[in-house]
């Protein structure tokens, strides 16, 4: 049996709560759950990505934005959300008042998968990513699951 | 229709990535699943994707500048929470992987237990065995109830 059943939550330290809940909020993960301090204020918020799946959102970050990505800094470099279908997720995002971080190229990626990028208000990058079923990862995933050994590819 | 499905993989900036490869692999026993050159065909690898489960990924790039994860109250992405089964029977497989605890098992305040680790960066990983009456799935029995 492996050890882990899977990612349980993900935890993100943010400077201004009201914005970061507004954000994710938009995105489509309510606010599902509320712990407070024995002050009284906010000290973990909950949002939920699937029933087994949430973001934690923890005030009080300290005054610093999050490294860029050109300055490869030691550390969780960025996160990402599956889509069934990137150009809905573009339509609704752009509905939603959210803006891509970078222009969006519709082709597929060298992985065989779509996507596109967003920041939340911190400046932490997310992916979105439309899994093709026949992208590099899966088929990667089949040939384990058959016996054989890691992927190594050669892009060019 | 939802927007998104799920979250599909978390990708990390290692330092070392033998050491990462190491804790991630060999410690915690996720599989490697692929690894990619650099597209623009300068020597060393890009990435190497580790499965969590059969649609959550870990990604892997090398070249991380500096020597730790930023710490636990700067403005990023804090923690990572792995999901087990039997919290007790992950702290043995731990303890005999010779991964320290950087946190005791305990009963935290959302009624579930949990542990932690820390990767080679100082990443930190919150090991967490979800308890049926916790906090977190009667506010999903919450929101179902009243989405019905």
């Amino acid at each position: 049996m492996p050890i882990f059943s899977g990612l349980g939550h993900i935890a993100l330290k943010v400077k201004d709560l009201d914005a970061s809940m507004a954000f994710y909020n938009a995105i489509g993960f309510p606010e599902m759950l509320r712990l407070l301090d024995d002050k009284g204020e906010p000290w973990i918020v909950y949002h939920r990505i699937s029933d087994n799946l949430y973001l934690e959102l923890f005030p009080g970050g300290k005054d610093k934005a999050v490294p860029g990505e050109k300055d490869n800094a030691t550390g969780l470099f960025h996160l990402c959300l599956t889509v069934a279908d990137a150009d809905a997720a573009q339509a609704k995002l752009s509905k939603a008042g959210i803006e891509l971080s970078r222009p969006r190229n519709t082709k597929r990626g060298i992985d065989g998968n779509r996507g596109m990028w967003i920041n939340d208000p911190d400046g932490n990058r997310i992916e979105i990513m439309e899994m093709a079923p026949d992208c590099i990862q899966y088929k990667a995933e089949a040939d384990l699951k058959a016996g054989g050994k890691p992927h190594v590819l050669s892009l060019r | 229709m939802k927007l998104f499905k799920q979250l599909g993989h978390v990708a990390l900036k290692v330092k070392d990535l033998d050491k990462s490869l190491d804790f991630y692999v060999n410690k915690l026993g996720l599989t490697e699943m692929m690894s990619l050159p650099k597209p623009d065909g300068s020597p060393g690898v890009w990435l190497v994707y580790l499965r969590i489960t059969d649609d959550q990924y870990l990604e892997l790039f090398p070249g991380g500048m500096g020597d730790r994860a930023p710490g636990k109250d700067a403005v990023a992405i804090n923690h990572i929470c792995l999901g087990v089964e039997n919290l007790d029977e992950t702290i043995a497989h731990m303890k005999k992987a010779g991964v320290p605890l950087t946190i005791q098992k305990k009963m935290a305040a959302d009624r579930n237990w949990q542990a932690w680790i820390e990767d080679p960066d100082g990443n930190r990983i919150e090991l967490m065995q979800i308890m049926p009456d916790c906090l977190q799935l009667e506010a999903i029995a919450r929101i179902k109830a009243a989405a019905a």
